[in-house]
């Protein structure tokens, strides 16, 4: 018996299907999977994702334009589902300052590789 | 003096006959799982370049900055966007990597062919790949090689924690200590000879390329 490229793909799909939003902040506590929320949100950098797939892989793709967001340094970063209500992921990263208004764009990227095992 | 049954051998005769198909009774299990990897994560920054959009303070911005690059709908004149990559984040410190896009690897100064359909790198003779594997502002002190797909060939594998500055040969699955510390963590895989690095083999399964870094 061996799990199927295309159930691996299909697995692929759903996981992608829910990777709705994402969202910056500015805590720096290391993550841990209890967590529920950023640390300390900034609902102005809430974006849709981007979503690409390719073989039992997903990259999904989040965008906070110059013109949004608030002056700060963010620090953390959630991948999420709108619809559900839920977090899916939650990473923390050395400050990227960012100006509301300014000529920078900050771009994050958040892949996953589904593999039989 | 008769042939004495045990009981397990008589239930047994009771339920299937003195002769029956069924030799060997077992409990078979099959189990698959499938693991999702987290691959590292990839912050950028992309500034507007010298584009003009109309109604922004500085770039004159009507509307929503949809983050379209330069010459796009709203944007007057051609700047271009130019993205930096800012970190490189290895959730548990790990990297894994299957040949899926080419986000980390670094396709201007590696001359091996990287080829994201087939998840393989094919490697002529003193062809070399690099790939970046963490920049993160933290000191990166030893760093293992554990994993680099499928090889058929001769692959020579380094390391260097200053972002390309020093570099030190590395052995699969042996734990290299960094005589120069630094932020920036980058994979070279050299070839001798023709060589491939296949993430992926004919059973369905795949091997990333694997390191684990500040694993003390």
């Amino acid at each position: 018996m061996v799990l199927l490229t295309e159930g691996l793909n299909r697995v692929r799909d759903l996981i992608a299907a829910d990777l709705e939003k994402g969202e910056l902040g500015t805590g720096g506590t290391i993550p841990t999977s209890a967590d529920t929320d950023l640390e300390t949100a900034d609902a102005n950098t809430i974006a849709n994702l981007s979503i690409t797939k390719s073989d039992r892989q997903i990259n999904a793709a989040y965008v906070l334009v110059s013109t949004s967001g608030s002056t700060a340094t963010y620090k953390e970063f959630k991948a999420y589902s709108d619809t559900a209500s839920k977090d899916y992921d939650r990473i923390v990263f050395t400050g990227v300052s960012f100006t509301s208004g300014g000529t920078e764009d900050i771009n994050v990227t958040k892949r996953y590789f589904i593999a039989g095992a | 003096m008769g042939l004495v049954e045990d009981k397990d051998r008589v239930s047994i005769r009771d339920q299937l006959g003195n002769q029956p198909d069924v030799t060997t009774f077992g409990v078979w299990e099959y189990t698959e799982t499938f693991r999702i990897y987290p691959l590292p994560d990839v912050i950028g920054g992309a500034n507007l370049g010298n584009a003009w959009i109309v109604g922004s303070p500085l770039n004159g911005i009507v509307g929503t900055n949809t983050g379209t690059a330069g010459g796009g709908q709203q944007v007057v004149g051609d700047g271009g966007r130019t993205t930096t990559l800012l970190r490189v984040v290895c959730p548990n410190d790990i990297f894994y990597d299957f040949i899926r896009d080419t986000v980390l690897w670094d396709t201007t100064n590696s001359t091996a062919t990287i080829n994201t359909s087939t998840h393989a790198i094919t490697f002529t003779d003193g062809q070399i790949a690099y790939v970046k594997l963490h920049n993160n502002s933290n000191t990166v002190y030893n760093a293992t090689v554990e994993k680099v797909g499928n090889v058929t060939g001769t692959l020579v594998y380094a390391l260097s924690a200053d972002d390309k500055a020093h570099w030190q040969t590395a052995t699969l699955n042996t734990p290299l200590t960094f005589t120069n510390t630094g932020t920036v963590l980058w994979l070279k895989i050299t070839s001798t000879g023709a060589s491939t690095l296949a993430v992926d083999s004919a059973d369905g399964r795949s091997t990333p390329v694997l390191v684990r870094f500040n694993q003390d």
